[in-house]
């Protein structure tokens, strides 16, 4: 199949997937599931950044829109998390190794690393969204404990997704 | 994109990553009010840190200006102050009785507009004429002192021969004695003048003040013009006393000419001179 068209269709789907799915899901103050993501972790390693954040921030534009979130959260998050995205996987990567990797995954990072990688990105993406969701020191610890709830819940889902949906038959 | 150099790839990224960002705190500033105030406020202290510095250099290079202002400024309320000390000197004074204001003297107040202290024949131009009041022979004193006469009037300026004229004379007396003698000016010092035809018998000690005469028919009695500094005798006859006046001639703003209401009558009844008015 076309890059390309494989790259929308996943662009659409993933998109479904967390404005009828997880953006409807209350799961209470602390936990904010924003496995989206993953969307951007499946690109191949050696996907130019500039594309990357383009593709960032045409999905983070259509969440932004779509959902009842404030304007501009998800954009702004998702493209510093596509901007940083080959940069942290060279960090995590032995060098040279990057030309047999296909894209991020178990079995091309080895599971630990795997999970760090994904740890570090969905960090990245949830230190951005909720600084500038309360963009203040009032309720300060609150934040911090959605932000590492969320963190923690997200890193988990994006990991079963990976597991479940892109690594069968391996 | 793959041909470019990599330097430049990469600033190309960045760009293209400001861009986006731009982007997406611009939708987030449009669309939320809370965000808009937390970013605008930040960004507005900023601002005004910027302003702050920007004005406290601009502030420094224009010390120059500001200090020509405040000159300026200091001469507006110097003379403010003095015109108010005037009419406050001569309401008390007035309260105290010691001027018979109700009486015979009243005054109108006027600012100088011309003044000359280095030549021998001195005078002074002030900014109130016939159509204030003002007539010839009138006295004009200041808040320390006796400043002169009125020569020439015209309709809106008057003339005064200062009281550093060498051609003037004037009545004055002593305080402590009553003895009373002329005042006359020898052209020399603007703040040095001399009171003659005291006789010798008058016991005169330094610091003695200096005031006018109850026999003038222009000045008010009792204005305090010097005070004594040296004694002298001249020709054997009489005492002739160095006064240091009270009142800066070079310093004169304000003014307050001295209209006697009787002076008319006076003159008729004593048949006197102009000369002997003073």
């Amino acid at each position: 199949m076309n890059d390309v068209l494989k790259y929308i269709l996943r662009f659409v789907v993933i998109m479904a997937a967390q404005l009828l799915l997880f953006e409807g899901l209350n799961l209470g103050t602390y936990l904010y599931p924003m496995p989206y993501i993953l969307f951007l972790i499946l690109f191949p390693c050696s996907y130019p950044t500039a594309w990357l954040m383009l593709w960032a921030f045409a999905f983070g534009l259509g969440l932004d829109t779509l959902s009842t979130g404030i304007m501009g959260l998800h954009t702004s998050s998702f493209v510093l998390v596509a901007a940083l995205r080959n940069s942290l996987i060279k960090t995590i990567t032995v060098k040279g190794d990057l030309d047999n990797l296909s894209a991020p995954g178990f079995v091309q990072f080895g599971s630990v690393r795997f999970g760090f990688f994904v740890l570090l990105c969905v960090t990245v993406h949830h230190l951005v969204y909720f600084t500038l969701e309360s963009l203040s020191l009032f309720l300060f610890w609150q934040t911090l404990a959605r932000f590492l709830c969320s963190m923690l819940l997200n890193v988990f889902l994006i990991l079963l997704f990976k597991k479940t949906f892109y690594e069968r038959g391996r | 994109m793959s041909r470019l150099p990599p330097l430049l790839k990469k600033l190309l990224v960045l760009l293209l990553f400001l861009i986006l960002q731009a982007g997406a705190i611009v939708l987030l500033v449009n669309n939320s009010y809370f965000q808009q105030n937390a970013i605008l406020g930040t960004v507005r202290s900023w601002q005004t840190r910027w302003w702050e510095r920007r004005s406290s250099w601009t502030a420094f290079t224009r010390l120059r200006v500001t200090n020509d202002e405040l000159a300026l400024e200091n001469t507006r309320l110097r003379r403010e102050l003095a015109r108010l000390s005037d009419m406050e000197d001569i309401l008390s004074a007035a309260e105290q009785g010691k001027l018979a204001v109700s009486d015979s003297f009243s005054f109108i107040p006027a600012r100088v507009i011309r003044n000359s202290v280095s030549r021998q024949h001195n005078h002074i131009v002030i900014d109130k004429g016939f159509a204030d009041g003002i007539r010839p022979d009138m006295g004009v004193i200041s808040a320390r002192g006796i400043v002169g006469v009125v020569a020439q009037v015209t309709d809106h300026y008057a003339m005064v021969i200062s009281l550093l004229n060498t051609e003037q004379r004037f009545t004055a007396e002593l305080l402590k004695t009553g003895t009373f003698g002329t005042l006359r000016w020898d052209g020399v010092h603007y703040r040095r003048i001399f009171l003659s035809e005291i006789p010798q018998h008058i016991d005169i000690s330094m610091g003695d003040t200096v005031v006018s005469s109850h026999f003038s028919l222009i000045f008010p009695p009792g204005i305090p013009i010097g005070s004594v500094r040296l004694g002298s005798l001249k020709k054997g006859t009489f005492l002739e006393l160095e006064v240091e006046l009270f009142s800066d001639f070079k310093t004169l703003r304000y003014v307050n000419v001295v209209s006697h209401s009787g002076i008319k009558e006076l003159r008729q009844l004593t048949g006197m001179e102009k000369e002997d008015d003073l």
